[in-house]
């Protein structure tokens, strides 16, 4: 069923998200973390969760964007509206790129490509040095500035109007993308997902599908490196490792396959959880993993769908004791 | 009484499997025809040739004269043929309303590419749904999802998708494929509703169904035509008894 969520009731929400998060989190690196891994977490989403496309390559897209959004900040200065916007036209280039031929096989050879192309980045930004400063990642990357002409010039050069930029622009991609997965475009993945067969046989190019979601995929988790990449003022090229690919699988799937909040709740979990054990133990990882097992293993759907069962629990409970004299 | 579908020497083989050898076939306007035949005959085979699933070896498809032999398969429903499946393919964790919307909603080229506004729940795209909702006696069932329709029901579905493309051909795989003796006879009405306006190929195993609605059958063997012609002379011909029954009777 398509449920019928007026699109400013999700503006609100993800309004309400930038505003509240910072006020919970010690920092405002760890919000706008949260929230550019979110951006990186929907496009994962809209592949694995929309479509059943199981992509073990978001890195590729994920770093790419690091590494143009770095390079046009320090060669060419545009502003930081052009930068974004050619980052993610470049980054669905490279996703139809792999789209294309990813596609053409299912199943686990399908996640295989997805995987082998995003090494295959990862050898050619390791031995770009001379471009990307290889194993030392990409340094000196400056936050290009927003100017309007003949009004204003904004800097992002503290935490607070970064994590304000990053906001801005997550709220804008979080309603446009409510937007897609209930647009026709939306409801033709599901029904991909749901049937690939049948849907090739009312009348869809199924491959053709595909390769127009990779290229949203790819956009959004581009413009997520590049704002990462801005947050450090450094792209690490660990940012198109395998790691950052099975970090961002993971956080899709911890928050809840098919949800754009879960995507975001998926990414907030994942930086709070593992803020939170980093502290308490340096060997964190142990423990992040053991969280990741026990919500596989005990909330199946993620911790959306179980957040949804209990309130659903909650309002029938409220209801039952209503009905009573 | 004019030709609408058509194959001319189909042949498809896999590998060195030749499933489907030399079959012309013609399909009269307006008529059900019944393609039966034992198991392993390369009646699903042939299907998919039509359908445009599988790509043939050789031979021509013609569609009212037009050659649609290598036309894509998510092309055949604008073209005028839509096909369902033996063993039901719809999307189960969607509402009936939501099927069938998709189904109309894949007729309007492009269309399925907009991510701009929402989709389309009212208007002509309700009246084309709710028309086949009506015809196929699921009006009931319009917010129902599909995994919670009895099988027949399913079935039903089954053919109410492939209707949504109003096809001039309609290739039905095994309608009646596990359904329970009651549901068949609400099968057998659609079906003589339909011929009204479309023409139907249908695989079925159901003899007495094939009897009852198809105006002329044809029956496959070991991949090639066997016998052709209306029930009651298929039914007579010696050769089919053999196919069906074995050597012995």
């Amino acid at each position: 069923m398509l449920t019928k969520t007026p699109l400013f009731v999700h503006f609100l929400a993800a309004f309400a998200i930038a505003a509240v998060l910072p006020m919970l989190l010690p920092s405002y690196v760890l919000a706008t973390e949260i929230l550019l891994f979110g951006l990186a977490v929907i496009g994962c989403n809209l592949l694995l969760g929309y479509t059943g496309l199981l992509s073990f390559g978001q890195a590729l897209f994920f770093g790419s964007g690091s590494y143009f959004a770095g390079l046009m900040s320090i060669h060419l200065n545009l502003g930081i509206v052009p930068t974004l916007l050619i980052t993610m036209a470049l980054g669905a280039l490279i996703a139809i790129l792999v789209g294309v031929f990813a596609i053409r096989r299912a199943g686990i050879y399908f996640i295989m490509l997805t995987l082998a192309f995003a090494q295959l980045g990862y050898y050619i930004a390791f031995l770009a040095e001379p471009i990307t400063g290889g194993e030392d990642g990409l340094l000196d990357i400056q936050r290009p500035a927003l100017s309007i002409p003949f009004v204003a010039k904004f800097e992002f050069d503290s935490d607070f109007s970064f994590y304000a930029l990053t906001g801005a622009i997550f709220i804008v991609v979080f309603v446009l993308m409510q937007r897609l997965v209930k647009s026709p475009l939306g409801t033709v993945l599901t029904a991909i997902k749901q049937n690939e067969a049948r849907a090739e046989a009312i009348g869809y190019n199924v491959k053709l599908y595909k390769i127009v979601v990779f290229a949203f995929s790819g956009s959004v988790t581009a413009l997520a490196g590049a704002l990462y990449a801005f947050m450090l003022k450094f792209a690490p090229l660990s940012n198109i490792d395998l790691e950052t690919s099975s970090q961002i699988l993971f956080m899709t799937i911890l928050g809840g396959l098919g949800s754009i909040y879960g995507s975001v709740l998926g990414s907030a979990v994942f930086l709070v959880a593992s803020d939170f054990f980093a502290e308490l133990w340096p060997r964190w990882m142990i423990l992040l993993g053991l969280l990741l097992i026990f919500v596989m293993l005990y909330m199946p759907g993620g911790v959306s769908k179980s957040l949804e069962d209990l309130f659903a629990k909650i309002s029938a409970a409220k209801d039952q004791r209503g009905k009573k004299p | 009484m004019s030709t609408v579908l058509q194959t001319k020497l189909l042949t498809k083989r896999y590998g060195d499997f030749v499933a489907n050898t030399d079959i012309n076939l013609s399909v009269a306007k307006g008529t059900i025809h019944g393609v039966i035949g034992p198991n392993g005959a390369g009646k699903t085979t042939f299907f998919n040739c039509l359908a445009g699933t599988v790509p043939t070896t050789s031979g021509q498809v013609l569609l009212e004269g037009r050659d649609i032999t290598t036309l894509a398969q998510h092309k055949r429903p604008l073209a005028g043929l839509s096909r369902s499946f033996q063993v039901t393919s719809l999307f189960s964790d969607l509402s009936v309303f939501e099927n069938l919307r998709l189904a109309h909603q894949a007729l309007s080229p492009g269309k399925g590419f907009v991510f701009w506004h929402a989709a389309h729940e009212t208007g002509s795209t309700a009246e084309a749904v709710d028309m086949v909702l009506a015809r196929t006696s699921l009006i009931g069932e319009r917010d129902t999802l599909v995994s919670e329709l009895s099988h027949g029901q399913q079935r039903v579905l089954e053919v109410g998708v492939a209707l949504m493309s109003k096809p001039r051909v309609l290739l039905l795989d095994e309608p009646t494929s596990g359904m329970g003796i009651d549901d068949i006879p609400q099968m057998i009405t659609l079906l003589s509703d339909l011929k009204k306006e479309c023409t139907i190929v249908l695989i079925e195993h159901n003899v007495g169904l094939v009897t009852e609605v198809c105006d002329a059958v044809t029956v496959l063997q070991g991949g090639k035509v066997i016998s052709e012609g209306t029930p009651h002379e298929v039914s007579n011909d010696e050769k089919v008894k053999i196919a069906y029954l074995g050597e012995d009777l």
